[in-house]
């Protein structure tokens, strides 16, 4: 942590140029090797936000496996009760809308989704650990899933010739149709794409925008400010848990609108 | 002007821009959504989705910007 290297390393507060707060916070939220492995010539290193992911993971498969003892027509205790008003809202506010009468083919694929990023974007709320969805390797990796799904899912439903056919919009003039076929075959990329950098970007923002705040202090030269700090960092945590919560529902729910484009192109 | 503070000055003009982009246009899809769910108090659940759903989008692009600026940020300031 920026504040606690520099309580052990620093004397006064003059010792540290603001070139080297930009730099440490950018450290900080960037990943970091913590054991290096290489297998078949593949770089498999184990790094810092890999640990968080197995941790995040690890939290829902003992819920999961908790739960699933109380799996019933009306589940019992707290815990089942809880999840089954969060399933049921992926059921019926995300998936069923978007996927129509597909719905049950998707819905395992969106509630992964769904508590896979809301656990891996709540851990990293919790003070010496870090959110895995802040690396643009994790969020293009469920991003590629969506993009797996849109063209496995508009194959599936259409065949191979109905899905190529969903790029061509029937009511279009001859003379600008390559242009909008070009554009529906690059939206296909851009869409996918955009749910990675959107994902990553905002969960990566809050912690600069908190450390950057922290940061001020060494940069301005002031203990003075560390009172003030910590309550507009208070707020933004507040703020980033709301991000949390939004971020996660954006992202299943743009998710279950391009694969359902995909599934019934005619809406 | 050495070409840091160049680019320091290009990363902070361009985040005022994003910020006055993105406010324009998520502010624009708040006073609709407020407008229509004035209008049709029963489907405010449906225009709220529809609002964040919205919202998202545009922020997706100005964080392609953000990430334009840091670059200009992180790959000078070493």
């Amino acid at each position: 942590m920026l504040l606690s290297e520099g309580s052990k390393k620093v004397q006064s507060l003059k010792d540290i140029e603001p070139i080297h707060v930009v730099g440490e916070i950018f450290h900080e939220v960037s990943d970091q090797v913590w054991i290096e492995l290489y297998l078949f010539g593949f770089d498999l290193s184990i790094t810092k936000l890999t640990i968080f992911m197995w941790l995040a993971s690890a939290i829902l498969l003992g819920i999961t496996f908790s739960v699933r003892n109380n799996l019933l027509l009306v589940p019992k205790g707290r815990l089942a009760q809880a999840l089954e008003a969060i399933v049921q809202f992926i059921r019926d506010d995300i998936v069923k809308p978007n996927l129509k009468e597909d719905w049950k083919a998707f819905m395992p694929l969106f509630s992964t989704f769904f508590f896979f990023v809301l656990m891996n974007n709540a851990i990293g709320m919790i003070p010496y650990l870090a959110n895995p969805t802040g690396s643009l390797s994790v969020t293009g990796m469920l991003a590629g899933m969506t993009f797996l799904t849109i063209i496995g899912g508009g194959i599936r439903k259409n065949g191979v010739g109905g899905f190529l056919r969903s790029f061509v919009p029937s009511d279009v003039p001859v003379f600008i149709l390559p242009i909008i076929v070009l554009a529906e075959v690059l939206g296909l990329f851009t869409k996918s794409f955009a749910l990675a950098i959107r994902l990553f970007a905002n969960m990566i923002a809050g912690h600069i925008v908190i450390l950057t705040l922290f940061g001020l202090i060494y940069i301005l030269q002031s203990w003075l400010l560390a009172p003030f700090m910590i309550l507009t960092n208070l707020a933004m945590s507040v703020l980033e848990i709301l991000i949390v919560l939004i971020q996660t529902y954006v992202f299943t729910y743009l998710s279950a609108i391009f694969v359902g484009m995909s599934v019934h192109p005619e809406h | 002007m050495e070409s840091q503070a160049l680019a320091w000055l290009a990363a902070g003009i361009g985040a005022g821009l994003i910020t006055i982009g993105t406010a324009l246009g998520i502010g624009k899809i708040g006073s609709s959504a407020m407008e229509s769910i004035g209008r049709q108090p029963e489907a405010a659940a449906d225009i709220r989705g529809a609002m964040i759903v919205a919202a998202a989008l545009i922020e997706g692009v100005a964080f392609f910007s953000i990430i334009v600026t840091v670059l200009l940020i992180v790959l000078t300031g070493e």
